[in-house]
């Protein structure tokens, strides 16, 4: 996708760091609790409290003329060590160059950590908001079907957090003869 | 099966005595040389009946149209022309209802074992299931995963089992005449399902070393081969 440079390092597309750069000093103004760092990649990292995040993805969502409109990922990470998780939506903008990576982050230790869902701005997010809620037991309100996406209703537990432990009984193998329907 | 046809269609073309003679090819058979009962009407055929319906069962094994995971590709090729499981009498089937024979192929969560096991329940008995690849057999590079079952076998009962990842058509085509061997082996089973029937028959419910219980006048010794 991107050629590489004199130094070997990939060439960073000149047209998203321009964009990447306007959006930043966009998102100053607009957004005055969000913390937008352009990447030296071109991209742009944009760390959110969960009272902003709405607010943030509505500002990108609607920026013009090249509106991020196109929610490629929702990634969840567990950091057991600053007992935090943490959601990224990766943003892209089909008619521009820009790609934005919207961060927030929630206190691990809560019975139900929270961020606000973002299906009302991007509809897309309604299955991978779930799949977050469903292997790392992120809570995000107002989403209107937040049900286990992959795993078994009954299933306990958020299996991709680091300190998940799996207590299911052992397995034993079926024969002809003791084979309950 | 194509044995057995060869012949029968060789006795009709062979010149024969007027309406008796003496078949030559039933010589495994357990009623002695000497025996009336060796006598056949031309185009007649005698057999015992519990040979008879293994013959008829290992070789109309249709299995499930009922693919998991990679292996089903794979298991797809086998039912193909170019290996093409047709010459065992092998078909797919879109019904559990019309099929005896299952491949379960791919590796199976626990979400999938609930189908997995209702589809087997559908099937109507006798039937017989094979587990093909290292997935359906252990798990295979998934097992200890918080949702995989570790081996199909967990869930229902498995006859024979093929490893690979997945296993070429040939080694699957081997599993399925192994199981024609098992399968030539059955006896008359009737197997009680429940643990009521288990218990009207006089065994205790759940223990693996009972055994089917076989109609009054049934060779007993065919019985299918449990695998420790």
């Amino acid at each position: 996708m991107s050629d590489t440079g004199e130094a070997g390092a990939p060439a960073v597309n000149q047209e998203r760091l321009a964009a990447s750069e306007a959006l930043r000093a966009h998102l100053g103004t607009a957004v005055p609790g969000a913390e937008a760092v352009v990447r030296p990649d071109g991209e742009l990292d944009v760390r959110v409290r969960a009272a902003d995040l709405e607010a943030a993805a509505r500002v990108l969502a609607g920026r013009a003329p090249h509106p991020l409109n196109y929610l490629a990922c929702v990634t969840g990470l567990d950091w057991p060590e600053r007992g935090r998780l943490e959601v990224v939506y990766t943003l892209y903008s089909l008619p521009g160059p820009a790609k934005v990576h919207l961060r927030v982050e929630v206190d691990r230790s809560l019975e139900r950590p929270s961020v606000p869902s973002l299906t009302s701005v991007w509809p897309t997010a309604e299955f991978q908001e779930r799949e977050v809620f469903d292997l790392l037991g992120v809570w995000f309100e107002g989403h209107p079907d937040l049900r286990r996406i992959l795993l078994k209703e009954d299933f306990e537990g958020h299996p991709l957090r680091k300190d998940f432990v799996d207590r299911r009984p052992p397995w034993r193998r079926v024969t002809r003869e003791d084979y309950q329907p | 099966m194509g044995v057995e046809r060869r012949r029968g269609r060789a006795d009709i073309r062979t010149p024969r005595p007027k309406d008796v003679r003496i078949v030559e090819d039933i010589s495994h058979h357990s009623v002695p040389k000497e025996s009336p009962l060796r006598r056949v009407v031309p185009g007649v055929f005698m057999a015992d009946v519990q040979k008879l319906l293994n013959w008829g069962r290992k070789n109309s094994l249709w299995y499930m149209t009922f693919g998991i995971a990679c292996c089903a590709i794979e298991m797809m090729a086998t039912g193909a022309a170019r290996w093409d499981l047709d010459r065992f009498g092998s078909f797919f089937r879109a019904t559990p209802r019309q099929a005896d024979f299952m491949f379960v192929s791919g590796t199976i969560n626990e979400k999938m074992a609930e189908t997995v096991k209702l589809l087997y329940d559908q099937m109507a008995e006798p039937k017989w299931v094979l587990a093909m690849g290292a997935c359906a057999c252990t798990g295979g590079p998934f097992a200890g995963s918080y949702n995989v079952v570790p081996g199909v076998d967990k869930v229902i009962p498995v006859d024979v089992y093929v490893p690979g990842c997945p296993p070429r058509p040939e080694a699957l085509l081997d599993g399925l005449t192994r199981l024609q061997a098992l399968i030539a082996q059955e006896g008359l089973r009737a197997v009680p399902r429940t643990a009521a029937e288990r218990a009207a028959v006089g065994r205790s419910a759940g223990s693996s070393a009972g055994r089917p219980v076989e109609p009054a006048g049934s060779d007993a010794s065919g019985e299918r081969e449990v695998q420790a």
